[in-house]
């Protein structure tokens, strides 16, 4: 009798301890603290546990997957960590969100979303372009279908219905004369799934990033029809955006961010070699499709951080023009652009 | 008749040991066939290694997790938001059900809302939940504990429902309090239900915080199983599935246990 009370009172207190667990030390688990808990830009008690002093603890979201590589890269190679910065890398799907949430410091995100989201009155600011602003989408046809117009009538996979990728999927039919009521239009998926909907003949032709288009070609599953950037060379596709508040309180912590960001980008392009090796040994995908990807995208890595107004004009022009967008906000009041890299 | 024979014959055969390890062999080669159609699948190229991983590679990958350690600090964090979701939702799910079923109309005036809260779908808040609440530990908390509530509500309201009226009876006759009458009575009539309930959810309440995770996170499973999907590391992300899986199985155990040990002892004492 009294072994059974003892069982029972032991499972309750590993109950009662695991939900203790749970809910005590919410910093340095499940993410995030309280901003008031754990002041992102001074040094935490955690950041102080973790790293030297005068390490200044910072809290990025970059893309995830190969668009966010070269920073990972140089944070591996100190660059953050020469400004004073120690850098928190927080994944998100919805760095808007994220942002707003005050739980992240400063995001990359998709150009139109930052400025719908900042135009709607969220309390964020553009500091800088990313390290290419044009699209890097290819409509990949299966073998066969040689050209655009040879689409119609047939399915044509768009990635994300709403997103950047849509918008180059239609305006790239548009320009060869087809609109999406002439083909099946349909939403795909983003990478591998759109590759995979492509190689099972579920869609004739996908918008699809690299490395994907050139593993099409090596695999002779897909032929390109159409590069992105060549129908919206002014289309701006990506930003680092902070929040308002965060600027006020430590703009000297954007600065230093934007400045090893960059320092990042240029070191991984200027040492391609190096940075392959880095990249594949991260990314397990085929060396001749990521050989050929850089080759082709090596325009695109443009490594300039101003913001082009014009091109943000244009890019909610377009945004308006297809629907996704309700009106063309002004863009002026949405930057703040005083810690861009001077060099 | 005939039948009944058969059926009595057939229990005392699964009791034989000698045919429960039949069972075991059986169930081993099942799995290892299935392994091994899969890695020959993929090795032939068959299907790409894009979408599938070898088996082997998977096994690979597990060891390398594991060894490195790299594994630990973010299992630690998905079982903390798990354990703080689940038994939040745990002792609110109970309780819930046990005062919409015991409290005069509650049920009546209540049920309208809860049905519609329950048909709310919880992905489309997620990024909600993230604006107001943050993407740390509470946020995944809320999102386990709004994967689990429902289910352990319900089952909590048909499992007292499900009391027998003799037995009530009885408490009646022998003058139970009404505190007598939850604790000896309609508690234990209702646990099996409610255990029911709480195995659905640990499966679910998992994903649940998995699932947050993979929206918006610093670490945790989910946030390992991210950076894999999206650096197209196919192998790493079915060893983390993996990992995840087992762990979900050992939580239910960890519940069958519990069920075992203190709830079906504390029903027939």
């Amino acid at each position: 009798m009294l072994k059974r009370k003892w069982t029972g009172s032991g499972i309750a207190a590993v109950a009662l301890a695991l939900v203790l667990a749970g809910c005590g030390n919410g910093n340095n688990s499940g993410g995030a603290a309280s901003p008031s808990a754990s002041p992102s830009a001074s040094p935490s008690a955690s950041a102080s546990e973790s790293a030297p002093a005068e390490l200044q603890k910072i809290r990025y979201a970059p893309f995830n997957g190969v668009s966010g590589l070269a920073v990972r890269y140089g944070i591996e190679k100190g660059f953050f960590k020469d400004e004073g910065l120690e850098v928190e890398l927080v994944s998100t799907q919805n760095p808007i969100e994220a942002l707003t949430s005050k739980d992240v410091d400063i995001v990359d995100v998709a150009t139109t979303n930052a400025i719908m989201a900042a135009g709607k009155g969220a309390p964020i600011k553009i500091v800088s372009s990313m390290f290419r602003t044009k699209g890097p989408f290819y409509l990949v046809a299966k073998t066969g279908i040689e050209s655009v117009e040879d689409l119609k009538g047939k399915t044509v996979g768009a990635a994300a219905l709403g997103s950047g990728l849509d918008v180059y999927t239609q305006t790239i039919l548009n320009k060869h004369g087809l609109s999406k009521s002439d083909v099946t239009y349909l939403a795909n998926g983003v990478n591998e799934a759109a590759y995979a909907s492509l190689t099972s003949g579920q869609v004739d032709a996908t918008i699809i990033h690299e490395p994907f288009a050139s593993l099409a070609e090596i695999e002779g599953t897909g032929k390109i029809l159409a590069k992105g950037w060549d129908y919206l060379p002014t289309f701006h596709t990506g930003i680092l955006a902070s929040r308002n508040d965060f600027i006020n309180d430590h703009p000297d912590l954007v600065e230093k961010l934007l400045r090893a960001y960059f320092k990042s980008q240029d070191y991984a392009k200027s040492n391609l070699d190096e940075y392959k090796e880095f990249f594949l040994k991260n990314v397990k995908i085929d060396a001749s499709a990521v050989d050929k990807a850089f080759e082709r995208e090596n325009v695109l890595w443009e490594n300039n951080p101003d913001v082009d107004l014009n091109a943000l004009q244009d890019t909610q022009q377009v945004q308006v023009d297809l629907g996704f967008q309700d009106k063309v906000y002004e863009v002026k009041d949405l930057l703040d652009l005083r810690f861009i890299p001077k060099n | 008749m005939r039948r009944a024979a058969w059926r009595g014959a057939n229990n005392r055969m699964v009791n034989n040991k000698r045919y429960r390890w039949r069972i075991v062999l059986g169930q081993v080669a099942l799995l290892l066939a299935c392994l091994g159609i899969i890695e020959y699948l993929v090795r032939a190229g068959i299907v790409g290694s894009l979408y599938l991983s070898k088996p082997t590679q998977v096994v690979e990958e597990i060891y390398k997790l594991f060894s490195n350690g790299e594994i630990f600090h973010h299992l630690i964090v998905t079982l903390k938001e798990f354990s703080a979701g689940y038994l939040l939702s745990a002792f609110a799910g109970i309780a819930t059900g046990m005062f919409l079923v015991l409290v005069p109309h509650a049920e009546t005036f209540f049920r309208p809302f809860l049905s519609a809260l329950l048909a709310v779908p919880k992905v489309t808040i997620i990024p909600l939940l993230m604006l107001w609440l943050g993407i740390g530990l509470s946020h995944k908390v809320a999102i386990v504990f709004l994967f689990c509530f429902f289910t352990i509500a319900f089952n909590t309201i048909t499992g007292i429902k499900q009391t027998a009226e003799a037995h009530l009876k009885v408490a009646r006759v022998f003058e139970a309090s009404k505190l007598q009458t939850i604790v000896k009575v309609i508690l234990p009539s209702a646990a099996p239900t409610i255990f029911v309930s709480l195995r659905v959810s640990a499966a679910t309440g998992l994903v649940g915080a998995l699932f947050g995770e993979m929206v918006a996170s610093k670490d945790g499973l989910g946030n390992l199983l991210v950076q894999a999907t999206s650096l197209y590391d196919t192998a790493k992300a079915f060893a983390i599935i993996t990992v995840v899986t087992v762990v979900s199985v050992l939580i239910i155990a960890v519940i069958d246990l519990l069920e075992k040990r203190v709830v079906l002892r504390w029903k027939s004492a």
